[in-house]
């Protein structure tokens, strides 16, 4: 199943902007539930986003360096099987 | 979208590579729920606590009691600053729901903070007390510990928190004395050390307290701070990272490595706290349940009496 994945709320109610620093992923990879998707900076820390099912990226909907806010399509992603064959991907 | 380098604060340090926290939005979804079907806030996300993912994901978060502006306005603190005429009176359900979310979570111990009331009679305490004697009345096994303000320096209002016996009574001293007056709004550093002085002499509660680091202090006033902490019976000291929230906030004079922090763990055990947390992103409520059974497990003769009475 298509789905689009967005830049989650870091905390109820949160409309803060966050600069995403840093992709994980690139399209084609098959990613497990708990790795790394990407990073985002907001003004305390760098959030390290995680994958919340097993999913293959589709494309990319923002750059490094891109002001997100939650809510934001940052990438065109497919959930994957556990039993789909997918080429090996490290762990991120 | 607009492309930026960073999110810090303008002119701070760039952040290192000790500040990077995982997050995974499905595995705080059941708190986050379980919060708004209750309608409880949290220090958790109301101070925009860099730990909210992980603590969340392990079914646990730190309630904050008399809603959700602060009547002080500390120049350090992510909690919104409310104008007079925006506090709502206490809800008087809200003891016993916080109870119920502790039941819901499973807590084995419950930790609960406020905003500050300085508008409130006696600061809100005896709405602490209430969470207090509502979470063990709904939780008999749950373990309690509170985070209160100085409130406004009201000794009987210290009294009736004290007298509801939580397990751990924690107030934060913050920073050193020197940056008191221009970092805390409406607090005094001997107040705050007379509140723990006072909270050790009823012997009926683990004394916690914690400081921030990075706000621009230097070694030699924070180890006369550990040494006046230590001296009020103090049993657990966090020592902290201050992450600045914004550019409205107080400016970050520096980033504190794990290193250093081990070395400032150590100069105050040796000063015979029983207890102390130090490390980057250690707030007043990491680890809080082992903690309490450190100075616990340190101390067997104090607290086998305690629970004797």
């Amino acid at each position: 199943m298509k789905i689009e994945l967005k830049m989650p709320a870091l905390r109820p109610d949160d409309d803060a902007l966050s600069v995403l620093c840093q992709w994980n992923v690139k399209p084609g990879d098959v990613i497990p539930a708990g790795d790394v998707l990407f990073e985002v900076e907001t003004a305390k820390v760098v959030s390290q986003i995680e994958a919340e099912t097993r999913l293959r990226i589709l494309s990319l909907c923002a750059e490094e360096g891109d002001e997100v806010a939650p809510g934001t399509v940052i990438a065109i992603a497919e959930t994957v099987e556990d039993e789909d064959p997918a080429p090996e991907t490290e762990g991120t | 979208m607009a492309a930026l380098e960073s999110r810090s604060p303008a002119g701070d340090p760039k952040k290192p590579e000790w500040l990077r926290v995982r997050y995974n939005a499905g595995e705080t979804k059941e708190v986050l729920e379980l919060l708004k079907k209750l309608g409880l806030h949290t220090v958790c996300s109301g101070a925009n606590c860099p730990n909210l993912g992980e603590c969340w994901a392990r079914r646990t978060a730190t309630f904050m009691i008399l809603g959700d502006r602060c009547t002080r306005n500390c120049r350090f603190c992510d909690v919104p600053h409310g104008k007079a005429g925006e506090f709502l009176p206490p809800d008087p359900g809200e003891p016993r729901r916080i109870a119920e979310a502790a039941r819901d979570l499973k807590l084995k111990h419950a930790v609960v903070t406020c905003v500050t009331r300085d508008d409130l009679p006696d600061g809100g305490a005896s709405v602490f007390a209430a969470v207090i004697r509502e979470i063990r009345d709904l939780n008999p096994e749950t373990t309690v510990e509170v985070l209160v303000s100085d409130l406004g320096g009201n000794e009987e209002a210290l009294g009736t928190v004290l007298a509801a016996r939580p397990d751990v009574f924690n107030h934060n001293v913050e920073t050193v004395p020197s940056l008191t007056p221009k970092i805390r709004s409406g607090a005094k550093f001997e107040r705050s050390l007379a509140v723990l002085r006072r909270a050790k002499e009823t012997g009926r509660s683990v004394v916690k307290t914690g400081l921030i680091l990075g706000l621009g202090e230097e070694d030699g006033e924070l180890f006369e701070t550990f040494r006046a902490i230590r001296d009020t019976g103090c049993d657990i000291l966090t020592l902290s990272q201050y992450l600045r929230p914004s550019q409205d906030h107080w400016p970050l004079a520096r980033y504190v490595s794990p290193a250093e922090f081990d070395r400032y763990r150590e100069e105050a055990l040796k000063l015979g706290f029983p207890c102390v947390l130090a490390a980057p992103l250690v707030r007043s409520s990491y680890k809080a349940a082992e903690a309490m059974e450190a100075v616990r497990a340190a101390d067997v003769h104090t607290f086998s009496k305690v629970f004797k009475e």
